[in-house]
């Protein structure tokens, strides 16, 4: 008898997992990099690397977690482990309506988010978010991934794989690769035709982004004393580079009227250069030119919102007045 | 002469006219010593049984107090004077005349030991004999050093024999012995007193006139001493103690030591309305043993101080208990329906019945605290609970279930456990107090929600021991049924994979139930 309860206790006990505790957080995923050197001018004792979570829909909501501690001892390997979800403040959702108009689940919401190493200056052990019109954070980015994105599905199915970059294509968390832009040729971004004028949205392009495999994946980044790494401590803040002017938009502006920020679609007026100073591509031919009009928007931390215009004429059309490329 | 062995010596010398006393002269010398000889341990009732034994005898037995000498821690040279001195009261008065001597203390089988001096036994009882007193009473309540069992405690020490044989010619003598050659008299540290002088005062309150004639006699109040002398020491360690006696009544009637039926200066009466065995406490539970009354048949009557008292009804396996107050000149009645019907665990803890264990069934509901960060649990419980004398004992089988959400996953845990308590009641009035110490173990499953598409972990099953400390407290309801409440502190151990080995947990557990007793 004494022994048969002993060889139980001993069966049960042999069968039994670790309890997990209320601190049990398993990975999502967990992304491995390497910080390859700095050339930033001061370096801190430590770094860290954080996990900035953002939504260029909701103003104000970009936050930093998963930190980890990194000794400045370059190459420096690390490792984070996401673990925890996002907050339901970066979490987006499209309208069902245009959710059904892509194609995608009208319950689908997602985040995504990059990485970003720190030096954190208050020693507060976290990245400290300003707003627009704030004073610079007591901390100091050193640096961040400009060509992986972080992706996490909330709920609903994941998009379509052709959307890659765009949306979240993946169950739970994905690691994209997001290839380098480019400015768009005169002619990639439509024309006219006979109904009059036409704009349609003329991006920056992108190459197709790629998901990765987070177990095999190292991202690399480098430290350096830019003054525009600032903008990840700012929660309004939507990256480094050139974003088109209509993602400040909601939804498809229609303004055959011309009163809009810009008109998208049929009957537009001509989309002209607004300064001599913006960058402008013609065409071999001159019939067709792009051009892009930049500016930082101080309400998005200096983000750099451009407007990407372009024109098309017909050979036999008249020049019209204002015509970039003569 | 006859020598009576006995480790401890009670003995009574009777000198008696035969005829019930009118209105005699009544005398007595009462002695108690708790110091014997050097060597001999203190004794600790001896001197209170002195009092009681001349309380009752003032009170009952138309003793004048002034004819009540007590003689208390004194040497053998005093208290030869004090016998020598009444003897010449007694010679000076005409008429009959009672003169009873008590003796409670440490003796042997030549003296009496009185804080280091002897007074021969041989001359104690020619000083008694040799009274000019009608009647003649001697009683010796001694133990010898060693022989007190505690129920006396103390190391046995070797028989002696004493000799209390009646010297020839003394006629109308009679000698009552509490306990036979080569016994031991006993003290009770629950009664507070010598099991002989505690059932003698109890036969002299009352519970000695069997015959219901509101008077006890000598023959009355031995028998009865003798009967719950023999009963209550029957089951202690030393053994029963056998009363007896030897008397030369010379054919005259028995000699009436007092009358709890007459009226008395402060005095009123319990009258019992069933047989049984009565327990009178002084005030409360609590308090002493003033008296105790086996009855065959209805009628039985004590007369007492006013005052409150608490009467327990003794019976196989339960007990009855009330409090009752009696009144100067009034007889208050101890009836079923003024007394409480004992909850057998307290039955079984308070002893004096045949019932020795008592069980039960119990069922809580409650929380348990929360354990390595999972939340608040609410649990039930259902279990059994063996009650013995000391200690009482209770298998649980408990379930309780908590929630949390760390941020990355609902966790929902699951816990069956098995536990064992080891408790000590203690009764306090109504509710009854248990603390103890409780082991047993757990086993928990562990179920994952992850709130986000992602793929959660699969479940987990975990098994580990707990130890802690218990409190309950009991409430007595109708029908057997009682309520409970139950708190206590754990330790839990289990592997949790955040450390090497085990890990441990205080938490809580806190809950209120129903039981029923059987």
């Amino acid at each position: 008898m004494k022994r048969t309860l002993v060889v139980c206790l001993l069966s049960l006990t042999a069968a039994c997992d670790p309890l997990a505790t209320g601190s049990f957080r398993p990975a999502y995923l967990t992304i491995n990099g390497v910080i390859d050197g700095s050339t930033a001018v001061e370096m801190p004792p430590k770094v860290h690397v954080a996990l900035l979570w953002q939504n260029d829909s909701t103003p104000g909501s970009n936050y930093g977690q998963q930190f980890v501690d990194v000794l400045p001892q370059f190459p420096a390997a690390f490792s984070v482990d996401v673990n925890l979800p996002p907050n339901s403040q970066v979490v987006d959702r499209l309208q069902p309506s245009m959710a059904l108009g892509i194609g995608v689940d009208p319950a689908m919401s997602w985040a995504s988010g990059t990485l970003v190493v720190y030096a954190d200056e208050n020693e507060n052990g976290k990245l400290d978010m300003v707003g627009p019109n704030d004073p610079p954070s007591p901390d100091r980015v050193l640096g961040a991934t400009t060509d992986l994105d972080v992706w996490a599905l909330m709920s609903g199915k994941p998009a379509a794989a052709d959307l890659v970059g765009i949306f979240p294509v993946a169950n739970g968390f994905s690691l994209v690769y997001e290839p380098p832009r480019r400015d768009p040729e005169p002619g990639e971004c439509g024309g006219f035709d006979a109904n009059g004028h036409r704009s349609d949205l003329c991006p920056t392009v992108f190459a197709q982004p790629s998901p990765q495999d987070p177990s095999t994946l190292v991202e690399h980044l480098t430290l350096a004393d830019d003054p525009t790494l600032r903008g990840f401590s700012c929660n309004t803040y939507w990256g480094q580079g050139e974003y088109p002017d209509w993602l400040q938009t909601n939804g498809h502006d229609v303004c055959d009227g011309g009163v809009c920020r810009f008109c998208q679609g049929y009957q537009c007026p001509l989309d002209l250069p607004q300064s001599p100073s913006d960058w402008v591509k013609c065409s071999d031919d001159k019939l067709s030119y792009v051009y892009k009009h930049c500016k930082p928007d101080s309400s998005l931390c200096g983000t750099i919102i451009c407007h990407f215009g372009h024109g098309e004429l017909q050979a036999s059309d008249p020049v019209p007045a204002g015509w970039p490329c003569p | 002469m006859k020598l009576v062995r006995a480790a401890c010596l009670f003995g009574v010398l009777l000198a008696a006219s035969s005829t019930a006393l009118a209105e005699p002269n009544r005398f007595a010398v009462i002695i108690g010593a708790n110091a014997g000889d050097a060597e001999e341990p203190t004794l600790r009732f001896a001197e209170s049984d002195a009092d009681r034994v001349a309380g009752v005898l003032r009170t009952l037995g138309g003793f004048q107090p002034e004819n009540v000498v007590t003689l208390n821690d004194l040497r053998a040279a005093e208290v030869r004077r004090a016998l020598i001195s009444l003897n010449a009261r007694v010679r000076a008065l005409s008429g009959d005349s009672l003169m009873v001597v008590y003796y409670s203390g440490h003796a042997d089988a030549d003296a009496l030991h009185l804080a280091g001096t002897h007074l021969p036994m041989a001359e104690l009882r020619d000083l008694v004999t040799g009274s000019a007193a009608s009647a003649r009473v001697l009683v010796l309540d001694a133990c010898r050093s060693g022989t007190i069992t505690r129920v006396k405690g103390g190391t046995r020490a070797p028989a002696f024999d004493i000799d209390l044989a009646l010297p020839v010619g003394a006629e109308g003598v009679a000698m009552l012995s509490s306990s036979a050659a080569g016994e031991s008299s006993q003290e009770s540290d629950a009664l507070g007193a010598s099991f002989f002088t505690h059932a003698l005062v109890s036969a002299l309150l009352g519970a000695g006139d069997t015959n219901h004639d509101g008077s006890v006699t000598l023959g009355e109040a031995f028998a009865y001493a003798k009967e719950r002398t023999l009963a209550s020491t029957s089951r202690t360690v030393v053994g029963p103690q056998h009363p007896t006696f030897r008397l030369d009544l010379g054919g005259r009637e028995d000699l009436i030591l007092t009358r709890p039926g007459a009226e008395h200066r402060n005095v009123g009466t319990l009258a019992f309305t069933r047989p049984g065995l009565y327990v009178v406490h002084k005030g409360s539970q609590e308090g002493p043993v003033v008296a105790e009354l086996a009855a065959d048949d209805a009628g039985g009557r004590i007369a007492l101080d006013a005052g409150r008292y608490f009467v327990t009804r003794r019976e196989p396996d339960h007990l009855e208990q009330g409090r009752f107050d009696v009144a100067v000149h009034s007889t208050t009645l101890v009836a079923p329906e003024a007394m409480a019907r004992l909850e057998y665990a307290r039955v079984v803890r308070k002893g004096g019945t045949t019932r020795n264990i008592a069980g039960s069934l119990f069922a809580d509901g409650g929380v348990r605290g929360e354990v390595f960060g999972l939340g608040t649990a609410w649990r039930t419980e259902v279990g059994g609970r063996v009650d013995l004398r000391q200690v009482s004992l209770a298998l649980r089988l408990g379930f309780a279930q908590s929630g949390v959400d760390n941020g990355r996953l609902d966790i929902t845990t699951r816990e069956v456990s098995l536990g064992v308590d080891g408790l000590r009641a203690f009764d306090l009035g109504p509710l009854t107090l248990d603390v103890g110490l409780e082991v047993g173990a757990s086993w928990f499953a562990q179920a994952f929600h992850d709130p986000t598409p992602a793929l959660a972990p699969t479940s987990r099953t975990s098994f580990g021991p707990f130890v802690g400390a218990v409190g309950q407290i009991e409430l007595p309801l109708p029908h057997r049924f009682y309520a409970r409440a139950e708190l206590a502190g754990l330790f839990y151990f289990l592997h949790t994979g955040t450390s090497p080995g085990m890990s441990y947990a205080p938490t809580y557990r806190a809950g209120i139930g129903l039981g029923v007793a059987f």
